[in-house]
């Protein structure tokens, strides 16, 4: 049969700056075909190019038997059958779940659009991601994971031919993503194809039926799944072994604690959270997406309201807003990077400087910047954590996800934080960048901080952690430490809810074959 | 090492290219070349020192909007302010107090209405926009209960000599806006107030979860705004000796203008405050040429408002994200 996209010697250069050199690959009818590669191996570009936002220096996109014509535009794309969800968000905050689906489409009656009409028409389409809400919510209401599947629902609308996913599943927990693969299989069972992109790899074993690796801009090689490995994926992407992932954990007794929190409550969101943060120790937050994880390290860094008891050193603090806790060191590395974590339009220069500020201008020069001394303190973070910038005047925004990580992460460190909070320190971000910052922690850890992360990655936490207390709907359930810290483990007190369950099939949501009847939070459809 | 130069100069030229506050002054040059060329009496030192004489009133204004603008505010009540500064200072002055308790007294008003507006915008998180242009007619309203209709006149020897007096030859009102530049210049380019202003303007809740000073920040500047506005009252009472209620209301949309002219970011966050002192030159030579043509005021302020725009299509445009 002949394949129904087939991209022959792509190539694209930005200012000079070669991205794409010949690519290659075909996507045949009816199969999931996974792109490999780290952040800046030119996956993106790819599917710019696919789905007409870019246009290719030479080489040519073939779809469907014919080339595509010079006009194409996502416009085009989509009308032909390429349907695509970006792990940027594109939904109207504003507009109801229903609204955002039929964006653009909307079903009218003599000019009229019909909201009941319209919600009537999204539940079919909600229920094949799995998604059990009133299509009639805002958009905007809904937590990031749901907007993500709402964006799915969106895209499957379209009724697409060829399925694009970038990185769709980076937002969402395990249930979350079984559903994302069920409208998957549910695709390719009527002949649809799937290109699909992550950063998991569970999950691209999961789903893919072939895997095409990218490095620097170059195919490295494409894999059937059934003849190739983890460790054979990573070494086409980097050329270096997986199992250096994660570094050594300290052995030896526990600290007194630095920071305690004791009935820590944030309405609706977690409830009498009990927490105790040792120097040295990095404590990882598990559990579902969306049980309170994130609203615990708000709480904690001030930009929550919340009740409950803290102390610091044994001395009682209040939170009330950001600048107290960094006044009492304590520092925060948010989930949303781009609009919390680093000003985008701002300079590295800029971000990296801005929480230093009261040092780098005191108060006996007037308050006037030491341009020297900063730039000798972004000087020495963008050498200490590398930084892949062109010079520090670079705009955040022209980083890769990864390097704006690293920013968000490196403007505390002059401050001298001795409490550090993450929140999803690597999503999104490729592997080799994830090896570093894991290291990077856990090195600050060895220097005296106590740390605090929320992941939705269970083999992050499992990886990294000393301890992880897993939530489940805003209250604590679990404390695995030691040999007990499993991902196995992690995984049944997450979904069920209990630090003792005995359901020893949990983990079959990212099984391929699992049948998808008895999968939990699975909805019936014809 | 030739070689090195080149690349250096051609960084710089392409740094300038980039730089809508150069794209100002380029701008402007260009008009007064063509002002000088096309039209008369432009080419004379007299005319030169006329036009940066008023375009100072104007440029007090539009710096201190900067300010404001650069933290994501804008202030729309600055033509009240004006009128207010003046106002108060005549009447003071005329009354039983002497001009400096009336100077006083002005910039004392001005700036409880710079923390009102940040007050409202800071703790009662009612838009910048709103706020400010409820404050306007607030002000506007109690100048015509304060004044009864009539403001009084003052002649003030101070100001007199701020307005219209000269400095080895440059006029006192133009020294005065320089100076009031430099000192903005610092405030928003040099000190940690302004790297928390760009914080502030570049988005807000990066620059919470940074620690910035929020409140702090935004009192500064519209404080510093408003009383900047109140000087500029005072020098506009200086130079016509009298005080009207409408005395402000011309510099309301100019003083945005020029900010915006000047290459700043109406969104904020993105900007240079010499960019403003451009924007106002280029606003008052486009005003008097139109003058020198003898058009109509009503014509005036049609090719002036377009002229505005075309210019902002040229080099201001937001750029799309």
């Amino acid at each position: 049969m002949a394949p129904l996209l087939s991209v022959e010697e792509l190539s694209k250069s930005f200012a000079g700056n070669q991205v794409l050199r010949e690519v290659s690959f075909t996507v045949e009818p009816g199969e999931v075909l996974a792109l490999v590669g780290e952040n800046g191996a030119g996956k993106s570009t790819v599917l710019s190019l696919v789905t007409g936002l870019l246009v290719p220096d030479s080489g040519r996109i073939v779809h469907d038997g014919a080339p595509v014509s010079r006009a194409w535009s996502p416009h085009r794309a989509r009308a032909a059958g390429i349907g695509s969800v970006h792990q940027e968000l594109s939904l109207n905050p504003h507009q109801s779940v229903a609204e955002n689906i039929f964006l653009g489409a909307w079903p009218s009656r003599r000019g009229l659009v019909r909201g009941r009409d319209l919600a009537a028409r999204a539940l079919p389409l909600l229920e094949r991601v799995g998604l059990d809400i009133d299509p009639r919510t805002r958009a905007g209401r809904l937590p990031l994971g749901c907007r993500q599947l709402v964006e799915l629902a969106k895209a499957l609308a379209g009724e697409p031919r060829l399925l694009i996913l970038d990185e769709a599943t980076s937002a969402l927990d395990e249930e979350q993503v079984g559903a994302v693969f069920r409208a998957v299989r549910e695709l390719r069972e009527r002949g649809g194809s799937v290109m699909f992109v992550s950063h998991r790899m569970a999950e691209l074993f999961a789903i893919s039926d072939r895997l095409t690796v990218l490095k620097d801009g170059a195919v490295m090689a494409t894999r059937e799944r059934e003849q190739t490995d983890h460790d054979d994926i990573v070494r086409l992407m980097v050329g270096r072994e997986l199992s250096d992932l994660f570094p050594e954990k300290v052995t030896g007794p526990t600290g007194e604690p630095l920071l305690r929190a004791r009935d820590l409550t944030v309405d609706g969101a977690c409830c009498a959270v009990d927490l105790d943060l040792v120097p040295g120790r990095i404590l990882g937050l598990g559990g579902l997406q969306g049980q309170g994880q994130r609203e615990v390290l708000r709480a904690l860094f001030g930009l929550a309201r919340h009740t409950g008891h803290v102390t610091l050193d044994g001395r009682p603090v209040r939170l009330p807003s950001p600048r107290d806790a960094i006044r009492h060191g304590i520092a925060y590395v948010p989930e949303d990077r781009k609009t919390e974590g680093v000003h985008t339009a701002r300079s590295v220069r800029d971000n990296l400087a801005l929480p230093s500020l009261c040092s780098l201008a005191p108060g006996r020069r007037l308050g006037t910047v030491d341009r020297a001394a900063e730039t000798r303190l972004v000087g020495e973070l963008v050498e200490r954590l590398q930084v892949k910038a062109t010079s520090p005047a670079q705009e955040a925004r022209r980083l890769s996800g990864g390097n704006q990580q690293k920013v968000a992460l490196a403007k505390w460190l002059p401050t001298g934080p001795r409490v550090l909070l993450l929140a999803e320190p690597t999503r999104g971000i490729d592997i080799g960048t994830k090896r570093e910052i894991y290291h990077l922690l856990r090195r600050l850890a060895d220097d005296g901080l106590a740390v605090l992360v929320t992941s939705g990655d269970t083999m992050e936490l499992v990886g990294l952690c000393d301890e992880v207390a897993v939530l489940y709907e805003g209250k604590v359930v679990d404390r695995l430490t030691g040999p007990a810290l499993t991902e196995e483990r992690l995984v049944r007190a997450s979904v069920m809810g209990t630090g003792m369950g005995t359901d020893p099939d949990v983990k079959r949501v990212l099984a391929p074959d699992a049948d998808p009847k008895t999968e939990p939070g699975s909805v019936a459809h014809a | 090492m030739t070689g090195m130069t080149g690349t250096v100069r051609t960084e710089a030229a392409a740094a300038l290219r980039g730089s809508r506050a150069a794209w100002a002054f380029g701008v402007l040059g260009v008009t007064w070349l063509a002002a000088i060329l096309f039209a008369d009496g432009f080419d004379s030192v007299a005319n030169v020192r006329y036009l940066v004489q008023t375009a100072s009133f104007l440029g007090i204004v539009a710096v201190g909007q900067t300010l404001v603008v650069i933290m994501s505010g804008i202030d729309l009540s600055v033509s009240g302010v004006v009128a207010l500064s003046a106002v108060v200072c005549a009447k003071v002055a005329s009354g039983t107090g002497g001009g400096a308790s009336g100077i006083a007294a002005a910039l004392a008003l001005c700036a409880l209405v710079g923390a009102v507006n940040a007050a409202g915008v800071v703790w009662l998180r009612v838009p910048p926009m709103v706020m400010t242009l409820a404050t306007g007619t607030v002000l506007s309203g109690a100048l015509l209960v304060y004044t009864d209709g009539s403001p009084s006149s003052a002649h003030l020897p101070l100001l007199d000599s701020l307005a219209n007096g000269r400095l080895l030859g440059v006029p006192w009102a133009f020294v005065l806006w320089l100076a009031v530049t430099a000192v903005a210049g610092w405030l928003l380019h040099l000190s940690r107030t302004g790297r928390y202003a760009f914080a502030l303007g570049a988005g807000e809740d990066a620059a919470r979860a940074s620690g910035v000073p929020l409140g702090a920040t935004a009192f500064t500047a519209y404080v510093s705004c408003a009383v900047l506005a109140g000087v500029a009252g005072l020098v506009l009472l200086g130079f016509t000796g009298t005080s009207s209620l409408t005395m402000g209301n011309p510099y309301q949309l100019l003083s945005i203008a020029s900010v915006v002219l000047g290459g700043t970011s109406i969104l904020g966050g993105r900007g240079h405050l010499l960019g403003t002192v451009g924007g106002a030159l280029l606003l008052t030579l486009l005003t008097a040429l139109l003058i020198s043509w003898n058009l109509s005021e009503g014509v005036r302020q049609v090719v002036l408002g377009v002229l505005i725009i075309g210019l902002l299509l040229v080099y201001a445009r937001e750029r799309r994200t």
